[in-house]
């Protein structure tokens, strides 16, 4: 009885909205992990844990919009990669690879102004951004692919605002280094 | 925010999109044949089921309680509404006292008890300083009071003539047991404090009695006992 009354209470989609979400996007967030990680049971290991995690905000992940739902468990996964990364080898992690753990890099002044010369240039500075460092890039994607306050991503990361605005502007000046040593014209 | 900075924000967030776009589809050397493993997909099964069933969980639980404030809320509507009634409030107060005369009252059992011709009935053995201060004797029924030498009355007897009569005893404040005394069962209604008076019922040739008294319930039997008519 039970059965037949949760079955015309719940319809299909609401039932499986997760697990269909994980048929669609299982492999962006493998890879994704895996490029941090290095290791494809650590990357299943951070799949695992961003679906946990997305099942525990439920309601707030299906108040995003379909697509940004998407980036958002992608961007789980990643983060969830670095905390597992910065979790098992912290003393070993390859800064080149896995980039800033410990928040040493030089802050930089944050301005971003000097973007509008590259505004012809998007293929050059999106090749630019590609080549950030994970934790920066992560940062750039919750801030501005999910369109995430400094305390939403400071609640994700558990950490504060204040050092989500700091770590917002070190990738800034990371990226301005990219594109000073690479130069933008050049492709 | 000033417009060149957030023209430049405006360019950073195209690049990240467009970025996180192409990372997305793109699928880099060594990751063509990515399998998961079966563990992963085993505790990954194992996950959705257990999120599954904990909203079934979660939906049953809000439409028992929606069911049940439903089902006051009829309740308590209907119950009203037939209250407004003159015939349903009399029935209903009825049914409250029959409840209450349920619980207060002993009745013996009427099947096979025959109606008898009247007797009149008294007491041969009251204890010492007892006094008669009542006696009454109309429709078969024998009515006896006696009071002690503060003229309290601290002992009643009742007699009917008939084994189906219905008498009030106080049951909630006594303890129940049965007595028997020369084939005669006494129904004795010990009381649980010297505040209570204690009560014994009996049946014996086609009459039912009642002796009741601030007396000990043994000592009650005894009196009991020493009813004789005629």
């Amino acid at each position: 009885m039970l059965a037949i009354y949760l079955a015309a209470l719940e319809t299909d989609e609401e039932q499986d909205a997760f697990a269909r979400l994980y048929e669609k996007r299982r492999y962006h967030c493998f890879r994704a992990a895996l490029r941090i990680t290095r290791s494809e049971e650590l990357a299943e290991d951070a799949v695992h844990e961003a679906f946990l995690a997305a099942m525990r905000t439920k309601v707030k992940f299906f108040a995003l919009p379909r697509n940004k739902q998407d980036s958002r468990i992608v961007i789980m996964a990643k983060n969830k990669a670095i905390d597992i990364m910065r979790g098992k080898f912290r003393s070993a992690l390859p800064l080149d690879e896995i980039g800033e753990i410990d928040g040493n890099a030089a802050p930089g002044n944050g301005g971003i102004d000097f973007l509008l010369a590259y505004e012809e240039s998007m293929d050059r500075l999106t090749q630019c951004v590609s080549k950030l460092d994970e934790i920066h890039k992560t940062a750039f994607e919750m801030r501005y692919a999910l369109d995430m306050a400094n305390g939403e991503i400071a609640a994700e990361l558990g950490m504060t605002a204040n050092a989500v605005a700091v770590r917002l502007n070190r990738a800034r000046a990371a990226l301005r280094k990219i594109i000073d040593r690479e130069g933008i014209y050049d492709a | 925010m000033r417009d060149s900075e957030a023209r430049a924000e405006e360019i950073l967030r195209i690049a990240v999109l467009e970025n996180q776009r192409r990372e997305m589809n793109t699928v880099f050397p060594g990751e063509e044949n990515l399998r998961f493993s079966d563990r992963h997909e085993k505790r990954m099964k194992t996950l959705f089921a257990k999120a599954r069933r904990r909203d079934a969980m979660a939906a049953a639980r809000v439409f028992a309680r929606r069911v049940a404030w439903a089902c006051a809320l009829i309740f308590t509507v209907l119950s009203a509404s037939l209250l407004t009634d003159a015939g349903v409030r009399a029935a209903a107060g009825r049914t409250v006292l029959t409840w209450f005369d349920n619980f207060a009252s002993f009745t013996f059992d009427a099947r096979g008890k025959e109606e008898t011709t009247e007797t009149e009935w008294s007491l041969a053995r009251v204890p010492e300083g007892l006094t008669q201060t009542h006696r009454d004797f109309s429709f078969g029924c024998t009515t006896l009071n006696y009071s002690d030498a503060d003229g309290e009355v601290v002992l009643w007897f009742s007699a009917y003539p008939s084994e189906t009569a219905e008498i009030n005893v106080d049951t909630e404040h006594s303890a129940y047991r049965t007595e028997t005394r020369d084939g005669i069962e006494y129904e004795v209604f010990a009381a649980v404090s010297g505040e209570y008076p204690s009560s014994v019922v009996w049946r014996r040739g086609g009459y039912a009695f009642h002796l009741a008294g601030y007396l000990k319930p043994g000592e009650l039997v005894g009196v009991a006992a020493s009813a004789s008519g005629g």
